[in-house]
């Protein structure tokens, strides 16, 4: 899947945005949004808050896991725990970005924000590619990947199901290998006789 | 053919001020049985709902425009992410397509400079990427593993059909004019022995057992994950709801099948 794919998955997320427009409910086919009222917040998805404060018709609202304190204690559980630890939205990388790009001005402290989810972002794609190469020494079948996002999977998709697939297949070709020469044992004996 | 009936609000009723369409409209769409009905409250609906349970239909789930959306999202990221092709959603896509093209009528009628239209034209375009995207990967994978998909293809029947009438007529004109491409640039210039071809033996199969990444959305116990050294005993695995795993493909294509887990 493409990064940009993943991100219009993630553009479904819904926050909340303060409107500095009137307009009933909207009747969507992803569902039903508003009433809107100049003033007073109202639940959309991302993509429609992106738009709108692009035409400047409203204020977003960060999400409340989207500030520097929760960041920094998601960065401390993060760094301090060896498994990975469960983010507070499934999309919160791109979420975050996308917020970031489009109303850094909603967003108070956003430079420290940027920071402190660059740190989070690079501990856990450490702790990525470490859990990475150790499944792939230990020649695993499977692995549990719990409280991975959608981004981080994405991260490592070429790479990850290739190598294990090329894995399966040597061990396929070494076992049938092994199995030839079992049956034609006698005939092929080892060369030093 | 399907059972299943969308109960569908029309998301348009409030754009339109044409006075026919001030009372909720229901509809049959095209061959899908997609009853249309406004979210407003009025006599002719709950005489609607009534006929429906005369119908002795009210047992399916209703299904509203969203809970398709949501449906085909997931189908899409399943075709976009398995190996092999699944099963055509065309409940899904013409159910979609339909409302798409109401939408699409109702934003031409109103003004520009409406603040609504620029949003449901924003919508459309998104849901039509979803929907394009679909409808490229299975060609892709038709046009990649076309023996393959024909031959298990054939051995389909009736309601089981993998493929759409016009995917079924592509993959069958694809597969033939390879066939005559082959044989007209080369196949006819082999020495006699030589110029045969056999497709099953040169045809490419879907890689079954490349890894994918997988989300439970209901318990799974005792799956099966196949190891690949005789020695080796095949590993027995439980997967828990909303579990995230990394395992082969072809020990969860019956339940990324049957929408026991989701790829992800």
């Amino acid at each position: 899947m493409d990064t940009c794919e993943v991100e219009f998955l993630a553009e479904r997320e819904l926050i909340s945005i303060t409107p500095n427009f009137d307009l009933g409910v909207l009747h969507l086919i992803s569902g039903d949004f508003g009433p809107f009222k100049a003033g007073l917040p109202a639940e959309v998805p991302l993509w429609l808050a992106i738009n709108l404060r692009q035409r400047r018709k409203c204020r977003i609202m960060p999400p409340i896991w989207l500030n520097v304190k929760t960041l920094e204690e998601i960065k401390e559980r993060e760094t301090q725990e060896k498994l990975f630890t469960k983010m507070p939205s499934e999309h919160f990388m791109e979420v975050a970005q996308l917020l970031l790009t489009a109303a850094s001005e909603d967003i108070p402290q956003a430079g420290e924000i940027k920071v402190v989810l660059k740190d989070i972002w690079d501990s856990r794609q450490a702790k990525t590619r470490a859990s990475c190469s150790l499944l792939l020494q230990d020649g695993g079948k499977h692995a549990r990947v719990d409280n991975l996002t959608l981004m981080e999977i994405n991260s490592v998709r070429p790479l990850l199901p290739h190598s294990m697939d090329m894995i399966r297949r040597l061990q396929m070709e070494s076992s049938m290998e092994a199995q030839i020469s079992q049956t034609q044992g006698s005939s092929f004996a080892s060369p030093s006789q | 053919m399907f059972t299943s009936i969308y109960i569908i609000t029309t998301p348009d009723i409030e754009l339109i001020n044409l006075s026919q369409l001030l009372h909720p409209q229901i509809s049959v769409c095209c061959h899908l049985n997609i009853f249309k009905m406004s979210s407003m409250d009025t006599p002719s609906n709950t005489l609607q709902d009534s006929d429906l349970h005369d119908l002795g239909l009210s047992d399916d789930e209703p299904e509203t425009a969203t809970s398709v959306l949501n449906k085909f999202q997931t189908a899409w990221i399943n075709e976009k992410l398995s190996p092999e092709i699944l099963s055509y959603q065309g409940d899904y896509v013409e159910c979609l397509m339909e409302q798409i093209k109401h939408m699409d009528n109702n934003v031409r009628k109103l003004d520009k400079r409406d603040l609504r239209s620029g949003l449901h034209a924003l919508e459309l375009s998104r849901i039509k990427y979803m929907l394009t995207d679909y409808l490229r990967v299975r060609l892709e994978k038709i046009e990649k593993y076309t023996y393959t998909i024909l031959e298990a293809e054939s051995s389909r029947s009736g309601d089981n059909l993998f493929l759409s009438e016009g995917e079924f007529q592509f993959a069958k004109d694809f597969f033939g004019n390879t066939q005559t491409a082959l044989q007209t640039i080369a196949l006819r210039h082999f020495p006699r022995p030589l110029a045969s071809f056999d497709p099953a033996k040169m045809s490419v199969q879907p890689p079954m057992n490349s890894y994918v990444f997988v989300k439970a959305k209901k318990e799974v116990s005792g799956l099966i994950v196949p190891t690949h050294d005789p020695e080796e005993q095949d590993e027995e695995l439980d997967l828990e709801e909303n579990s995230q795993h990394i395992l082969p493909y072809s020990s969860v294509a019956a339940l990324v099948k049957d929408g026991t887990i989701m790829l992800i």
